[in-house]
C-alpha cells in the first residue's frame, strides 16, 4: 500500500483496497477536536482534564462498569483496557461479541485446524467461501490470498476450485467455480449432510436445505479429493439460526476432513483489530472476550458476562466505549439501556454513540496519525505507522486510557 | 419442617452471586450469621441482610432445611451452586446457573428461570414452573463432559442447547424446546413433551431424547430403525407411537431419537423404509 | 522498595559454576550485581538453616506466543479451576496448564526461577512472542525461532550454501530478536503442510531437494559458523512413537563429526517424549538406557528431561503432525496452525494416568534418563511446560531425583506391567543439592552462553532464590515432602538485587530484561544475502519484507548478546 502526504494530510492512496482507502481518504470527516462533557442535556465543550476527572469519578463509584469496543484500536490500547477494567472491577468485551463469538465458542468445544493466509496462497486447489462474501468484505482477500492469488505451488486460477455457500448469488458466487444456494438458517443441516457424505454414510433424505443429496455428495468428494481445502466463513454462518453451534459443525467438519486430506478453516474477521482485541486479552487474563472482573479475578461466560446481555438485562452501571459505535449496531434495548447510563466515549469520529454520550474525548485513528501493533484475521502481527499528526490537542487511546487510569487511582488513594 | 425466608427487599441493579446461599451449607448456624454473610453485588461486598428480610430457622439436619427465596432475582447468579441436601424454594424470577453443580436435595423454582439451570448437575432435583432459558443441565464452555445426574423437570419452555454434551440424568421440558437438544450428548434422556424447533440430537454419541410433539426433520446424519409403541425413561412408560432414529453417524454415536409419529405427519415417508 | 545493598548471610551455598558445594557463606549485592562487601546500611537477609542457590533457568517452557495464546483459547475450562486474585501489588490471573502472562511471570518468581526461554517461535509471528514475554513480569527471558522447515534454509542447504545459509539465520535472529536455532521435526512440519507424515531422517522432503539430517547438519555448521552461544536446540523427528530412541541416537550422531572439545554442538529437547523403545504400544519400552548411554561416551550433546507428571495438561510444540496423532489417539479437541514458509503447531489436552501402561512408562523414562546421566553439566530439569506438566510441578522433579522413597512410592501407584518393563525400580541414585543446583541453573545458564546467571561469583547477576532446607539437619532424601514444600516456594526469590518473593508473596512488578543474540556477519555477506533474498520474500510471504524485522525498540528491556561470526 501506498499513501502520499502533503502539509500533513493524506492525499493519495495506492493499492489498497475500497475500504482502506475511503478510511485513509476520510480520516478528517466529521471529526471530534474537543472533549466535551452533558451538562444540561447538552453536550458542551470541556477542558481533557475536566473530562479525565469526570470519567474517572463515574469509574471509581461505579458498582458494575462495562469497557466496551476494542477493535478499531492497537494492542497497547486494549492493555491499558484490560488494566482499567481490573482496577475498577468491571467489565471488558469488544466487538467480537455481536460478530464472530460464535466462531470462538466453537473452537472452545472443538478445537481449529488452521494456517496463515500464504498457506492457503501456496497450497490450496479448494477454496470454499460460506457466508461470506469478500469481494466486498475483504476487496483484496481472493487476489492476495486464495483463489485469484498466485502460489508457490498454485501458479494460476485453473489451478483452483472455488465453490461458495450462501444463501443468494453475491457477486463472490458470481466467481465460483461452484455456487451452492442454501436456504436461509439452513447451514447446520448442510454441514452435518456434506460431513456425512464426506464418511460415506448415506443421507436418508433427497434435498438438505434446498440441496439435492447428489449435489451434496459431489461437494463432498471434491472436499476429499483435494491436496489442500481452505474454508473460510462469514456472519452468513455465524450469523445464521444456531450461531455458534454452526461453526462447531464446520469446525467439525474440516476436523473430519484431515483424516482424508489437509484442511483449514479460517473465520473472516473484520473490525480492523478485532483479533488483536481478543489476544490481549487472551494472554492477559485467559480468555478472549467478555470478561467479568467484579470479584478480583476473570471470569468469562458469554451469554452471561458478554456486553450485549450485560446491558439487555440491565446490569451496568455506567460504561466506557473505546472506538466502536455500539448503539449503532447493538440491537434496539441493548443500545437503549446503554444510552440511558453515564456513557463515556472515546473516539475519532462523531457517531451515535458519541451524541448520546455523557463524557466524550475525541482520539487519534491508530495507522493513520499513532502507531501501534494489530493481528490480521490470522493472527499475524503487523506495526502500523504514524503518517500524519493528529489535529492539535487531539490525544491517543493509549494516552487517554493511561490518564483515566492514574486519575482513577488517584481519587481512590484519597478516598 | 422448620424454613428459613428470604424476602428481597430492594431492587438490584448489578449482578449478585448467590452461590453460599444454599440449604446444607446454613447447617449448623444461626440465621443472624446468615443475615451478615456477604456476598458479591457487582464488585462490591454486600451483607445479605442489605438485600433481604430473613426470617425462619435453620434445621437440624440437612435433608430438612428449606431455604425460601422470594423476589425478581433475574440478576442473580449461582442460587444452589454445588447444593447436596435440603429443600431451595425460588418465589419469583430465578436468575442464571440455579444448582450449578448440584449433588443431592431439590431446587424449585415458582416462576421463570434463566439460562445455564443446573448445569453440570450431578444429583438431586430442579423444577421450574414458568419459562427456562438456554443450556439447562449443560456442561461449561470448553468442558466435554455435562450433567452426571439428577433430574430436571422444565413445566414451561426451554431454551436452546438443553442438555449440551449431557452424560447422564433426565431432563423432562413439559412444554416447548429450541435448537439442539442433547447436543454433544453421550448418555442420559431428554423428554419434551411439546415441540422441538429443530436439530435434536446434533453429534451426540449416546442417550436417549424423546419428543411427544413436532420436530420438522431429524438430522440428516441420522437414520430411521422402527416405529415403536412406546419407550421408557427408567422405569416409567412413555407411550408413542415413536419413529425411531439412531444417530449422529457423525459421532460414530448410538444415540436415540423418539419422534412422535402422529404429531409429524410430515415424517410419514420414512415408513418406506420399513417395507424391505 | 529500593534495595540499594543486601547481604544474605549465613546460608548454605550452592554454586556448582564456582565449585561451592553446601558452604556457609555470605553474599553481597550491590547494583544488581555480586559484589565483595557491602556497607553497614545494606540490607540483610538472615539465610541461616536455609539453601541459597542462583535463580533458576529454565531452558524450555512454552509460556508466550501464538500457540500458547490458541492453547488459552482453547481451554476456558482449564482456567476456570485454578484463578489468582488481584492483589495490591499483583495482577489477576489464570493458571493451571496455561497460565496467563502474569501469572507465569508470578509463579516462576515464587519458585526461585529468574530467567525462562520460550523455546518455539514462529519467526513470522515473533512479534506476538515478544509481546507475551513483555507481559510477563520479573523473569528475564528469550526465545527460540523456529529455524528446521523454513523454504530459504532448506533452499540455501539443499544447494550446499552454507555460508548464506549462515548470513541468512544471521539476519532471522535479529529480524526475530531470537537467542538460538531451534529445529522442530526436521522437514517433517513441512511435510505436514500437506497433511503428511514424514519418517527417518532420511526421508527426502517433497519439493525440496533435502533430508532432515541434512538440515540438521547445515544448522549445526551454521551455528558454528556464527559463534552462537547455545548449541542448536532440537526436537527430533518421530517424537511420540515406539522405538523412536534410535531417531534420537541418530539424530545426536549425525553431527559427531562436527564436535568441537568446548562444548556440545546439539542440545536434544525433552528427550522423554523422544526415549520410546519398542515397536508397538503394546510394547512401549524405555529407551532411556541407549541415550544415557550415548550421552554418557558424547561430550558434544547436552539434553533436558520433558520429564512426565501425572493428571491433567495441556500439550503443544511445533509439530503439527505429531499433536494431529495425539488428537487421533486421544480423542481430545485439537487445534492446529501452519506458518508460511516456516513451520506449524499443534494443541491437544492430554491427561497422564498413573494406571495408563503407556503414561507410566513415560513417566520412567523421564527419570531413568536423568538418572543414568553421569555429567549433570549436560542434562537439564524441564517438563517442557506444558507437555509434561505445568512448570509448577518442578517441585516434584525434584523430589523424585533426589529421594528413591518418593520414586517408590510413586512407583507403587503406577501400572504395574509398566514398573516391570523399567529399570527405575532398581536405580539407587539419588541426586544431592549440587547437583539439583547444576541442573537447574548452572548447567542451562552455561549451555546458553549466559555469562552471568546460574551462578553467585563476583559480577554475576543477583539472581537469588533462598529455599528452606537445611540439610545439616534434615537428609532430604528421606523428607521429600519437605524438599517439595521448600521449592514450591522459595523463603526469598532476589532479582537483579531486589527481592521480588517472600514467602510466596511477590513484592511489587518489574520487568526482565529480553536477551537476544547478533551474530556479526560481513557486511558484504550481508548486502548480497538481503539482495538474493529481497524477490523471493515478496514471493514467499504475505507481508512485505519492510515489516517483517522487529526493531529493539518494539522490546520493553531489550539486552543484545552481540557474537562475532567466522564469515
Amino acid at each position: 500500500m501506498e499513501v502520499k502526504t502533503k502539509d500533513n494530510a493524506i492525499v493519495n492512496v495506492k493499492n489498497a483496497c475500497v475500504m482502506s482507502t475511503s478510511k485513509l481518504l476520510g480520516y478528517m470527516n466529521e471529526r471530534l477536536t474537543q472533549p466535551k462533557i452533558r451538562r444540561g442535556g447538552k453536550l458542551l465543550n470541556s477542558t481533557y482534564n475536566q473530562a479525565v476527572d469526570s470519567a474517572a469519578r463515574i469509574l471509581a463509584k461505579s458498582r458494575s462498569p462495562l469497557f466496551y469496543g476494542w477493535s478499531l484500536t492497537s494492542c497497547e490500547a486494549v492493555e491499558v483496557g484490560v488494566e482499567l477494567a481490573e482496577e475498577t472491577g468491571g467489565f471488558i468485551d469488544n466487538t467480537t461479541t455481536t460478530c464472530h463469538g460464535p466462531s470462538i465458542l466453537g473452537v472452545h468445544e472443538i478445537g481449529e485446524s488452521s494456517c496463515t493466509l500464504g498457506e492457503v496462497r501456496h497450497r490450496a486447489d479448494l477454496i470454499v467461501y460460506w457466508g461470506a462474501n469478500p469481494v466486498h468484505s475483504h476487496p483484496l482477500h481472493m487476489s492476495r490470498y486464495s483463489a485469484l492469488s498466485k502460489g508457490r505451488f498454485r501458479k494460476s486460477r485453473s489451478e483452483r476450485t472455488l465453490i461458495v455457500v450462501d444463501v443468494r448469488k453475491t457477486d463472490t458466487a458470481k466467481l465460483a467455480d461452484v455456487f451452492v444456494q442454501i436456504e436461509p438458517n439452513r447451514d447446520y443441516e448442510l454441514l452435518s449432510a456434506i460431513r456425512a457424505a464426506v464418511r460415506g454414510d448415506e443421507i436418508e433424505q433427497d434435498e438438505i436445505a434446498g440441496v439435492p443429496v447428489e449435489r451434496i455428495e459431489e461437494i463432498a468428494e471434491k472436499m476429499i479429493n483435494c491436496e489442500f481445502g481452505a474454508l473460510f466463513f462469514g456472519l452468513g454462518l455465524t450469523m445464521s439460526s444456531g450461531k455458534s453451534v454452526n461453526i462447531d459443525a464446520a469446525l467439525s467438519l474440516v476436523r473430519e476432513l484431515n483424516s482424508k486430506t489437509k484442511f483449514v478453516i479460517m473465520p473472516m474477521r473484520g473490525h480492523f483489530n478485532v483479533n488483536g482485541a481478543n489476544n490481549v486479552t487472551t494472554w492477559l487474563t485467559g480468555y478472549p472476550y467478555a470478561i467479568d472482573f467484579t470479584q478480583g479475578y476473570p471470569r468469562y461466560n458469554p451469554g452471561e458476562t458478554s456486553a450485549v446481555d450485560l446491558l439487555t438485562r440491565e446490569e451496568c452501571d455506567s460504561a466506557l466505549v473505546v472506538a466502536s459505535d455500539p448503539i449503532s449496531n447493538f440491537p434496539l434495548q441493548a443500545a437503549q439501556n446503554l444510552a440511558s447510563i453515564p456513557l463515556m466515549t472515546i473516539e475519532p469520529h462523531e457517531t451515535p454513540t458519541t451524541l448520546c454520550s455523557d463524557i466524550v474525548f475525541p482520539s487519534t485513528h491508530v495507522g493513520i496519525e499513532d502507531t501501534g501493533t494489530v493481528y490480521r484475521m490470522d493472527g499475524v502481527v503487523l506495526e502500523t505507522r504514524k503518517l500524519v499528526d493528529p489535529p492539535k490537542g487531539v490525544k491517543s487511546d493509549v494516552e487517554i486510557l493511561r490518564a483515566l487510569l492514574k486519575r482513577l487511582r488517584t481519587i481512590r488513594r484519597l478516598g | 419442617m422448620s424454613k428459613v425466608i428470604l424476602t428481597l427487599k430492594r431492587h438490584i441493579s448489578a449482578p449478585v452471586h448467590l452461590d453460599t446461599l444454599t440449604p446444607d451449607r446454613v447447617l449448623g448456624r444461626k440465621v443472624t450469621e446468615l443475615a451478615n454473610e456477604e456476598v458479591w453485588e457487582g464488585n462490591r461486598r454486600i451483607k445479605i441482610k442489605t438485600l433481604f428480610n430473613i426470617e425462619g430457622n435453620i434445621a437440624d439436619k440437612p435433608d430438612d432445611i428449606k431455604l425460601e427465596i422470594i423476589g425478581d432475582l433475574s440478576r442473580t447468579r449461582s442460587i444452589g451452586y454445588k447444593m447436596t441436601a435440603g429443600t431451595l424454594n425460588i418465589r419469583g424470577t430465578g436468575g442464571l446457573y440455579i444448582g450449578e453443580s448440584m449433588s443431592g436435595g431439590n431446587i424449585i423454582v415458582e416462576g421463570d428461570a434463566g439460562s445455564w439451570l443446573g448445569s453440570n448437575m450431578r444429583g438431586g432435583t430442579i423444577e421450574v414452573s414458568g419459562r427456562t432459558g438456554d443450556f439447562v443441565g449443560a456442561a461449561s464452555r470448553g468442558t466435554t463432559k455435562g450433567m452426571m445426574g439428577g433430574t430436571i423437570t422444565l413445566k414451561g419452555d426451554a431454551g436452546n442447547q438443553v442438555g449440551a454434551w449431557m452424560n447422564s440424568g433426565t431432563i423432562r421440558i413439559l412444554g416447548n424446546s429450541e435448537m439442539t437438544p442433547g447436543i454433544h450428548m453421550t448418555g442420559g434422556t431428554i423428554h419434551i413433551s411439546g415441540d422441538c424447533s429443530g436439530r435434536a440430537g446434533a453429534q451426540m454419541k449416546g442417550g436417549k431424547i424423546i419428543i411427544s410433539g413436532n420436530m420438522q426433520a431429524p438430522l440428516p446424519s441420522f437414520s430411521f430403525e422402527e416405529i415403536r409403541e412406546q419407550t421408557r425413561i427408567e422405569k416409567e412408560s412413555v407411550r408413542g407411537p415413536f419413529y425411531v432414529f439412531s444417530g449422529d453417524n457423525n459421532e460414530d454415536g448410538n444415540g436415540k431419537l423418539f419422534i412422535n409419529v402422529e404429531r409429524n405427519s410430515q415424517l410419514r415417508w420414512y415408513e418406506k423404509f420399513l417395507e424391505v | 522498595m529500593m534495595e540499594k545493598e543486601l547481604a544474605v548471610i549465613n546460608g548454605l551455598v550452592f554454586d556448582p559454576l564456582n565449585r561451592i558445594d553446601g558452604e556457609k557463606l555470605d553474599l553481597f549485592i550491590r547494583g544488581g550485581k555480586i559484589v565483595e562487601s557491602v556497607g553497614k546500611k545494606a540490607r540483610i537477609i538472615n539465610a541461616s538453616g536455609k539453601t541459597v542457590m542462583p535463580g533458576g533457568v529454565d531452558i524450555h517452557s512454552h509460556i508466550a506466543g501464538s500457540k500458547v495464546n490458541s492453547g488459552r483459547l482453547l481451554r476456558p475450562e482449564d482456567h476456570r479451576k485454578d484463578v489468582e486474585p488481584k492483589t495490591r501489588h499483583t495482577y489477576s490471573g489464570v493458571g493451571y496448564s496455561i497460565p496467563s502472562t502474569r501469572t507465569t511471570g508470578y509463579r516462576y518468581t515464587k519458585m526461585g526461577y529468574t530467567t525462562v526461554f520460550e523455546p518455539a517461535t514462529p519467526p513470522l509471528k515473533a512479534r506476538h512472542t515478544h509481546e507475551e514475554l513483555d507481559a510477563t513480569p520479573i523473569i528475564d527471558k528469550g526465545c527460540f525461532p523456529l529455524l528446521g522447515n523454513n523454504w530459504f534454509i532448506m533452499e540455501f542447504l539443499s544447494s550446499g550454501r552454507v555460508k548464506e545459509c549462515a548470513a541468512y539465520v544471521a539476519w532471522m535472529l535479529k529480524a526475530t530478536k531470537g537467542y538460538a536455532i531451534k529445529i522442530v521435526d526436521p522437514g517433517g512440519v513441512e511435510i505436514w503442510g500437506w497433511g503428511k507424515f514424514l519418517k527417518g531422517l532420511d526421508d527426502p522432503i517433497t519439493n525440496f531437494n533435502i533430508t532432515p539430517r541434512e538440515i540438521v547438519r547445515g544448522l549445526c555448521k551454521v551455528n558454528k559458523i556464527l559463534n552462537l552461544p547455545h548449541a542448536i536446540h532440537v526436537h527430533t523427528n518421530n517424537l511420540g512413537s515406539p522405538g523412536n530412541y534410535r531417531t534420537t541416537i541418530e539424530t545426536m550422531d549425525a553431527v559427531r563429526d562436527l564436535a568441537d572439545e568446548k562444548k556440545p554442538v546439539i542440545h536434544i529437547t525433552h528427550v522423554q517424549f523422544t526415549g520410546f523403545s519398542g515397536s508397538s504400544w503394546l510394547n512401549l519400552g524405555s529407551g532411556a538406557p541407549e541415550i544415557a548411554d550415548y550421552v554418557n561416551k558424547h561430550s558434544h550433546v547436552s539434553v533436558d528431561l520433558g520429564q512426565v507428571i501425572f493428571g491433567d495438561t495441556t500439550t503443544m510444540t511445533a509439530d503439527g503432525p505429531f499433536q494431529y496423532f495425539l488428537h487421533k489417539m486421544s480423542g481430545n479437541k485439537w487445534t492446529n496452525g501452519d506458518v508460511e514458509v516456516e513451520t506449524g503447531s499443534g494443541i491437544v489436552p492430554f491427561r497422564y494416568r498413573r494406571s495408563n501402561y503407556v503414561n507410566a512408562v513415560q513417566w520412567g523414562i523421564g527419570l531413568e534418563l536423568a538418572l543414568l546421566v553421569k555429567d549433570p553439566w549436560r542434562i537439564f530439569m524441564t517438563t517442557d511446560h506444558p507437555n509434561g506438566g505445568p512448570f509448577t510441578s518442578y517441585p516434584k522433579v525434584i523430589a523424585w531425583l533426589m529421594s528413591k522413597k518418593a520414586r517408590e512410592r510413586t512407583l507403587s501407584k503406577i501400572n504395574k506391567t509398566a514398573k516391570k518393563r523399567l529399570d527405575l525400580p532398581s536405580i539407587e541414585r539419588e541426586y544431592t543439592l549440587g547437583e539439583i543446583s547444576t541442573i537447574t541453573r548452572a548447567a542451562p545458564a552455561e549451555s546458553l552462553g549466559l555469562k552471568n546467571k546460574g551462578h553467585l561469583g563476583l559480577g554475576a547477576d543477583a539472581d537469588i532464590a533462598i529455599y528452606d532446607i537445611d540439610p545439616s539437619r534434615t537428609d532430604p532424601e528421606q523428607s521429600p515432602g519437605v524438599l517439595r514444600r521448600a521449592f514450591k516456594e522459595a523463603s526469598y526469590t532476589i532479582k537483579t538485587g531486589k527481592i521480588v518473593s517472600k514467602e510466596g508473596q511477590i513484592a511489587g512488578t518489574s520487568y526482565g530484561e529480553t536477551f537476544y543474540v547478533e551474530s556479526i556477519v560481513s557486511p558484504s555477506l550481508e548486502a548480497d544475502l538481503l539482495k538474493e533474498i529481497t524477490p523471493k520474500f515478496k514471493d514467499y510471504y504475505t507481508i512485505e519484507m519492510d515489516n517483517y524485522p522487529i526493531a529493539e525498540s518494539f522490546l520493553k528491556n531489550p539486552s543484545r548478546i552481540p557474537c562475532k561470526a567466522e564469515v
